[in-house]
């Protein structure tokens, strides 16, 4: 019995200019899946994920969640960009940057209210960042700004999460319970596909995975896809093997 | 290499100590002089004296202010076909300063005031020891500058010496007579009324010459910006005099002006604008505002109006 | 003081420079966050060529005609710049700095081809280089207020999708904000925001306007809102201050003074202000410094004491500063305290206090 995937992408196609980013891009995520998506640098994935939320036009090519084109489906996806992505420095309180999560919800003009800051601490519970809802952004260590990022995209009570590298260079306690947290949306049911750069770690934390390198190399079960073959076709040779055997 | 180098290096130096140009000294007889004026007033004046012999350019038409005005490449080339410059002199023209100073040395440039004799100068005290250029506004003062642009032709041209003089006596009396008309009209408008507000001070020489108190808002030069305070003090000085007129300018933006008479509105007084005055620049050309007798009469007759009537 | 006010020409003026103030201010901060600060110089400085343009084709000289012509330039110089960006390897600074070369030169160039037209004084375009702040009029305080006021209740308005704009703008985009269309209107309000403070301040000086209110207003808090509202009161304390000092002394253009005001408040911002202040920081370093080397001394004479078991013998300075140089004006301080003792002439031990505090 095939369900619908939640994540659905075919023929994706994105070139800047003459240079191909993504081409040709097949990708069915499973609902309930947590999903890595894995490739060298410029491999076109961050552009992959932005593609799918229609932050960049396509080619040629579709993506549809749930069955939808992403403009029908905002509500029922979120996104987490890479902490790298903002400037720290501005001036706002993790509670500010976690409600922005509501501000779907919210439309034009509304300003967040009572209902929107309980949500809001909620998914700072969530996170372990209760205590800091008042601290100045700027003031947040790399594993707390991951956090802030992952309460407002848990306050969107979504169905799909798309992140970008949400591993990345944040400390050991943090990335512990960042895998927690992916665990635990899975076993509601929810839908995670992230951007993960640590081959060390796919097997472990991730359920799927998909190798990319401009074009999708394979993709499937962590078991059945993640192989020296297929990781030697991804990164030309040049990385070492991670495979189930490896360290 | 280095040899190229010093070649380089060598050629503009090399160019610069050829022969400097002298100052043209054509033969005018029987040629049209051509001349080149700033302002107006300068240039109503060759024409007068210089009759059919001179063709006159003027830089600086209606509505121009001399203080502010940047020569363009097209004023450079006609400065350069020109036989003669004449121009205001004592800085009214100061962004072309330099401009004139460079031409000078090619051709024959002239301030039309410079025969005027020093002492019958005004030296205000807030232009640092400069002399105010607005000499026009004293009739027999601009008769002088009228005698120089006489005997600048005559001596360019000393085949038509003749025609110039001729030319020049007629123009002289006209303005004799216009000197007396203004001191008639004046004297029409009462004591305590005999106050002339402008936008620039440009009429010390009008106010000396025919009796009028005179203040500006903007000081000798429009080039410097009258601030609140002057505005302030302006209004309150009108609203404690009753002055019944004051005038804005063809030259300058009224601007400033309409800000004075809401200050004084607020003061609870109401100061008309009485018209407005050919200051710097003369009107357009074929009305009689167009020529310096027209718009001496215009002006003395707008003041009149205001302040009297 | 406040019979400062009751002149008319002054508070017209002062009106005037608070409202220009108030709008540039707030609107500034979302500018600076943005690292868009030039981008008002820019917007300034194109603006020129649009009052010489509007003059010569409408021949009005109606400051409303002439602002309008202003904003439209200032709003064609922004799409040209992104469209620089967008499409050729020039980056932003070097796009901000053509556009605003460019443009500035088009009207300086425009404005000497005007000076010739007879009308050309009456309209008085070079006020708009450096303002002429003396010549507003009760109408135009009412355009710079209607215009301020409309912008300023539109950042209100979208306050949450701005501070988004500024923030995390792919984020936004995911949430399905129109973040381009949000763009242009920062952009928008930005353009009148400096099209209503030309008159006064001028296409040159206009910049500061934006940017010093909100540079001085980021020292003081940590919260985007009441930084907005900073530097609108910082705008607002620039303008009064500036006009009527300006108006009392002799000679002095009001725009330049008001600009001038506004950098002394970033000055000040910058030495005093809470804990960003560059005053408090030196402070604060020295007394972490001083906390340090006690603690040093401190810890020291503790590890001298374990060393030397015979307790009550006193230890030198002159040993103590080997390990932890300059020791004399650090045991002094502790003596101060009660931490330390002194034996002799220069022999000095730990009290039971002192003790304690080394243990922990």
């Amino acid at each position: 019995m095939s369900q619908t995937p939640a994540v659905d992408v075919t023929d994706l196609t994105v070139a800047y200019g003459e240079k191909p980013v993504l081409w040709d891009v097949d990708l069915e995520v499973p609902p309930g899946v947590l999903m890595a998506i894995v490739g060298p640098n410029g491999a076109g994935k961050t552009t992959l994920i932005r593609t799918i939320l229609g932050m960049v036009k396509p080619a040629a090519g579709q993506a549809l969640v749930y069955g939808r084109p992403y403009e029908q489906q905002r509500r029922r996806v979120a996104y987490v960009p890479q902490r790298g992505s903002v400037d720290w420095d501005f001036p706002t309180s993790v509670l500010d940057v976690v409600l922005m999560g509501r501000y779907g919800r919210l439309g034009w003009i509304r300003r967040p209210g009572a209902a929107d800051r309980e949500a809001a601490l909620v998914a700072l519970e969530q996170v372990g960042m209760s205590e800091l809802a008042g601290r100045q952004i700027s003031q947040l260590s790399g594993g707390q700004q991951q956090r802030v990022f992952l309460a407002r995209a848990l306050v969107q009570h979504a169905d799909v999460y798309f992140m970008d590298e949400p591993f990345q260079g944040v400390d050991a306690t943090t990335e512990r319970a960042i895998v927690e947290l992916l665990r635990s949306l899975r076993s509601d049911g929810r839908t995670v596909v992230a951007v993960h750069h640590d081959l060390q770690t796919v097997t472990e934390y991730f359920d799927q995975v998909t190798l990319m390198n401009v074009r999708r190399i394979a993709s499937g079960p962590v078991d059945e896809v993640f192989t020296e073959e297929n990781l030697r076709r991804t990164y030309g040779g040049r990385a070492a093997v991670f495979g189930r055997n490896g360290a | 290499m280095s040899k190229l180098l010093l070649g380089f290096l060598l050629v503009p130096l090399l160019a610069a100590c050829g022969p400097i140009e002298s100052p043209t000294a054509r033969d005018l007889d029987g040629e049209t002089i051509e001349v080149v004026t700033t302002i107006g007033m300068i240039t109503d004046a060759v024409e007068h004296v210089g009759g059919s012999r001179v063709h006159v350019q003027g830089l600086m038409g209606p509505g121009v202010d001399p203080h502010l005005y940047k020569a363009s490449e097209g004023d450079l080339r006609r400065v350069e076909k020109a036989d003669v410059v004449f121009f205001g002199g004592l800085h009214l023209e100061a962004k072309m300063a330099d401009v004139l100073e460079r031409i000078g040395e090619q051709r024959a440039t002239q301030a039309v005031t410079d025969e005027i004799p020093r002492a019958r100068l005004l030296r205000p005290a807030q232009f640092k020891g400069q002399y105010d250029p607005h000499v026009w506004f004293n009739v027999t003062l601009w008769m002088h500058a009228v005698e120089q642009v006489r005997d600048t032709l005559v001596r360019l041209d000393p085949g038509s010496a003749q025609l110039y003089r001729r030319n020049a006596a007629a123009y002289l009396e006209q303005l004799e007579e216009l000197d007396g008309y203004v001191h008639e009209r004046a004297a029409t408008v009462p004591e305590e009324k005999r106050v002339l507000i402008t936008a620039h001070d440009a009429f010390n020489y009008f106010g000396r010459q025919y009796g009028f108190d005179v203040r500006g808002l903007q000081g000798i030069s429009t080039a410097s910006e009258a601030g609140a305070g002057d505005v302030q003090q302006l209004a309150h000085f009108i609203a404690n005099r009753r002055i019944p007129a004051i005038f804005v300018e063809s030259s300058v933006s009224p601007r400033t002006i309409e800000a004075v008479r809401e200050a004084v509105r607020a003061r609870g007084f109401d100061v008309r604008i009485g018209g407005s005055l050919y200051s710097d620049a003369m009107g357009s050309p074929g009305t009689p505002e167009g020529t310096y007798i027209g718009m001496v009469r215009h002006n003395i007759d707008s003041i009149v109006a205001g302040l009297a009537g | 003081m406040l019979d400062l006010f009751d002149d008319y020409t002054l508070r017209t003026v002062a009106l005037g420079s608070a409202a220009l103030g108030i709008t540039s201010g707030a609107l500034g901060t979302f500018a600076v966050l943005r690292r868009q600060s030039l981008l008002g110089d820019a917007i300034s400085h194109a603006a020129l060529p649009g009052v010489a343009i509007a003059f010569l084709l409408t021949g009005s000289k109606a400051p409303l005609v002439l602002v309008a012509g202003a904003a439209l330039a200032g709003f064609l110089g922004t799409l040209l710049v992104m469209g620089i960006v967008r499409t050729t390897r020039v980056k932003y600074d070097s796009a901000l700095g053509i556009v605003l070369s460019v443009f500035f030169g088009f009207g300086l160039v425009l404005l000497t081809f005007i000076q010739r037209r007879p009308d050309a004084s009456q309209a008085g375009l070079d006020r708009f280089l450096f303002g002429q702040a003396a010549g507003l009029l009760r109408r135009d305080l009412v355009t710079m207020a209607i215009l301020g006021g409309i912008a300023l209740g539109v950042m209100l308005l979208v306050w949450k999708e701005l501070k988004l704009l500024a923030f995390d703008p792919d984020y936004g985009t995911s949430l399905g904000y129109p973040m381009r269309a949000l763009d242009v209107l920062l952009t928008s309000l930005l353009v009148v925001a400096i099209v209503i403070g030309l008159q006064t301040v001028g296409v040159v000086l206009m910049a500061a306007m934006v940017i010093a209110p909100a540079a001085a207003a980021r020292q003081w808090t940590d919260r985007l809102g009441l930084g907005a509202l900073l530097a609108a009161c910082f705008g607002a304390l620039a303008g009064i201050v500036g006009t009527v000092l300006s108006t009392e002394t002799e000679r002095l253009p009001t725009g330049p003074t008001i600009v001038l005001c506004v950098t002394a408040i970033v000055l000040v911002s910058l030495l005093a202000a809470g804990r960003r202040g560059l005053i408090w920081r030196e402070l604060r370093g020295r007394r972490d410094r001083r906390r340090l080397r006690l603690a040093a001394v401190l810890t020291d004479l503790y590890e001298l004491e374990r060393q030397h078991p015979e307790a009550h013998r006193g230890h030198s300075a002159a040993v103590l500063s080997v390990m932890s140089g300059g020791a004399q004006p650090s045991l002094e301080e502790l003596e101060r305290r009660g931490d330390v003792r002194r034996l002799g002439d220069d022999a000095w031990e730990l009290t039971e206090t002192g003790r304690e505090k080394a243990e922990t």
